[in-house]
């Protein structure tokens, strides 16, 4: 009745090394030929976009699309890593270098609260308490008129108020790059962090922990019933997802050289759910797949004005209907019968 | 003979309802217990009682002379009680051997800090053991949601029995199973009998319950009306009276009969 199975052979159906290694291998010489082919400022800027997108898209999927938890505060922990990096290089001169990890540090903090805050929750309660407390955040720092510094004859807030952060410096690309060349440093640091991002999240996903999350998702009462502990690993989804989404809200700052509460819209929290729910949630390649695809998209349809809102409305709807399991889905393997 | 389980005047109250009212029996090494009554006798919630999932209003539950009343449901794992549920739960986008594996890895005591990054061959080798014991190794990479009902009930077995539980919980095993289907449930119990295993098994299919049994506990409102061999069951008045009714009562008097 039973055949012997060599214990090698039992593999994760959706983990192939070697596509992964061709397609990722194909990926960074892409990456990193691109901006010597067409040295257009505009395109390494868009590619400074697409990374940190990558970078914070594929760290949600961790909390989003492996754990089932449905978290909207990824851009709240962006901002919080973003802003805690600009404020120390503002404030106590940290290098923006050093604040990059700190701000990593600081998120991966806040997420845990967030955590906490979602343990007794479930399905879309958790949706709205994340989406809640990212709103109260810009709130808050839109709001915010207290004078805290003089820098000239005018008043700065302690966290830039309405205005936003500037004046906090950048990663000195320019000093060490020449003008010309700066933009190449932000490229290749927005790279590193998406590479790293992605990195983690591979390893994540197809570790023991990553399997323990998956569970969680699929049954959460059958999980505890197998040894899980659900509040241990919900609160190392929302650390773990963290620190690098953090770290890429550092380097916006430093690419922008400045930071403000806009990143916090509900417009740009949206325009990412999509990113990873057209990539395919819970997928890898997921969050490559639909950042690439709908930055291409809206690259497209700049010229439309107010019909891109529209535009990208009905691009998430036709997906969500022809391709459920998002662009990632329509290359799946069929899973290995036995 | 040393007792793995013992409960002690478990009660478990919902407002001014007694779902268990004061029960008490224990579980002897290499036992097989099965505890039967009407729905909402309680026999469920006694469960998950005393498998953590839900504090016990009153009384105490040892575990291998350990209290574990207090305890955490996925805490009670690692102390050797495995719960097999009574719909066929399952991680449905995980493979048959990723589902193993999960109780394997996760209901240790002490896990050793490598075993959450990293799944050797050693892992994948217990999974497969355990999946070998219920017949279920050929299934080995198959996605669990595509995978019929018994073959997921064979599967949570495997899962709990990866971790060489001291005790085994199992609820409703042959619940809308065909003959045939409950036929294979009762060889594979067999089997893991025949090798030491103690269970504790709610069942409503009487017959499959009769065979299986060394000892049956009927519950009522909360109530334990009845304890002894499953031969006494159907000679017990109150049993007959209260759940088995007349028919079913010959019919398992007469299955007792040719069993001898």
């Amino acid at each position: 009745m039973t055949m012997p199975i060599d214990p090698d052979l039992m593999r994760d159906p959706d983990q192939n090394k070697r596509r992964d290694l061709t397609i990722a291998a194909a990926a960074i010489v892409v990456c990193v030929v691109l901006p010597f082919v067409f040295p257009n400022r505009y395109l390494i800027g868009q590619g400074v976009t697409l990374f940190l997108w990558v970078a914070v898209v594929s760290q949600w999927n961790l909390v989003f699309g492996v754990g089932g938890i449905f978290s909207l505060a990824q851009l709240a922990i962006f901002a919080v890593g973003g802003y805690s990096a600009a404020m120390l290089a503002l404030y106590l001169n940290v290098s923006l270098w050093f604040g990059m990890f700190l701000g990593g540090l600081v998120a991966t903090g806040f997420s845990l609260i967030v955590g906490l805050a979602c343990l007794r929750l479930s399905g879309a309660y958790v949706a709205l308490l994340t989406l809640a407390l990212a709103t109260a955040l810009q709130v808050l720092i839109i709001t915010d008129t207290t004078c805290f510094m003089r820098q000239g004859v005018t008043c700065m807030t302690f966290t830039g108020g309405s205005r936003g952060l500037s004046r906090f410096g950048d990663f000195g690309f320019t000093a060490m790059l020449g003008r010309a060349n700066a933009p190449l440093g932000n490229y290749f640091l927005a790279f590193a962090v998406a590479l790293a991002a992605m990195l983690f999240a591979y390893l994540v996903i197809y570790s023991p922990i990553g399997l323990a999350f998956r569970a969680i998702r699929d049954n959460k009462l059958y999980s505890i019933g197998r040894g899980i502990s659900s509040v241990r690993f919900q609160l190392l989804i929302f650390g773990a997802s963290a620190f690098f989404t953090g770290m890429a809200g550092a380097v916006f700052a430093g690419h922008y050289r400045a930071i403000g509460a806009n990143i916090l819209d509900t417009s740009l929290l949206l325009f990412l759910l999509s990113m990873m729910v057209i990539g395919g949630l819970g997928r890898f390649w997921g969050p490559l797949a639909g950042t690439t695809a709908l930055l291409l998209f809206d690259e497209a349809m700049k010229e439309l004005g107010e019909w891109r809102l529209a535009g990208l409305g009905a691009i998430l709807l036709l997906s969500v209907i022809f391709m459920p399991n998002g662009i990632v889905g329509l290359f799946r393997s069929r899973p290995a019968a036995r | 003979m040393t007792a793995i389980l013992e409960c002690r005047s478990v009660t478990k109250s919902f407002g001014a309802l007694r779902a268990v009212n004061d029960i008490t029996f224990s579980v002897q090494r290499n036992e097989v217990l099965g505890i039967t009554g009407p729905n909402g006798a309680g026999k469920t919630t006694l469960f998950e009682v005393v498998s953590g999932f839900s504090r016990a209003s009153s009384g105490t539950v040892h575990l291998g002379g350990e209290d574990i009343t207090e305890l955490a449901p996925h805490v009670i794992c690692s102390r050797g009680m495995m719960r097999v549920f009574q719909s066929a739960a399952a991680f449905d986008t995980l493979t048959a051997w990723q589902n193993v594996y999960i109780g394997h890895a996760f209901s240790r005591r002490h896990p050793p800090l490598m075993s959450l990054l990293r799944i050797t061959r050693e892992d994948r080798a217990s999974c497969l053991e355990a999946l070998e014991r219920v017949g279920l190794a050929h299934r080995a990479n198959t996605r669990v949601a595509e995978l019929p009902v018994l073959e997921r009930k064979f599967l949570m077995i495997a899962s709990a029995l990866v971790s060489n539980p001291s005790i085994l919980m199992l609820d409703e095993p042959v619940g809308g199973l065909t003959q045939d289907e409950i036929d294979q449930v009762f060889d594979l119990l067999t089997s893991l009998r025949k090798n030491g295993a103690t269970i504790v098994v709610i069942e409503h299919v009487m017959r499959f319950m009769v065979k299986i049994a060394d000892r049956v506990m009927v519950m009522h409102h909360g109530e334990m009306i009845f304890d002894g061999e499953p031969g006494r069951l159907a000679r017990d008045e109150t049993v007959r009276s209260i759940y088995l009714g007349e028919k079913e009562a010959s019919r398992i008097a007469g299955a007792e009969e040719r069993k001898r």
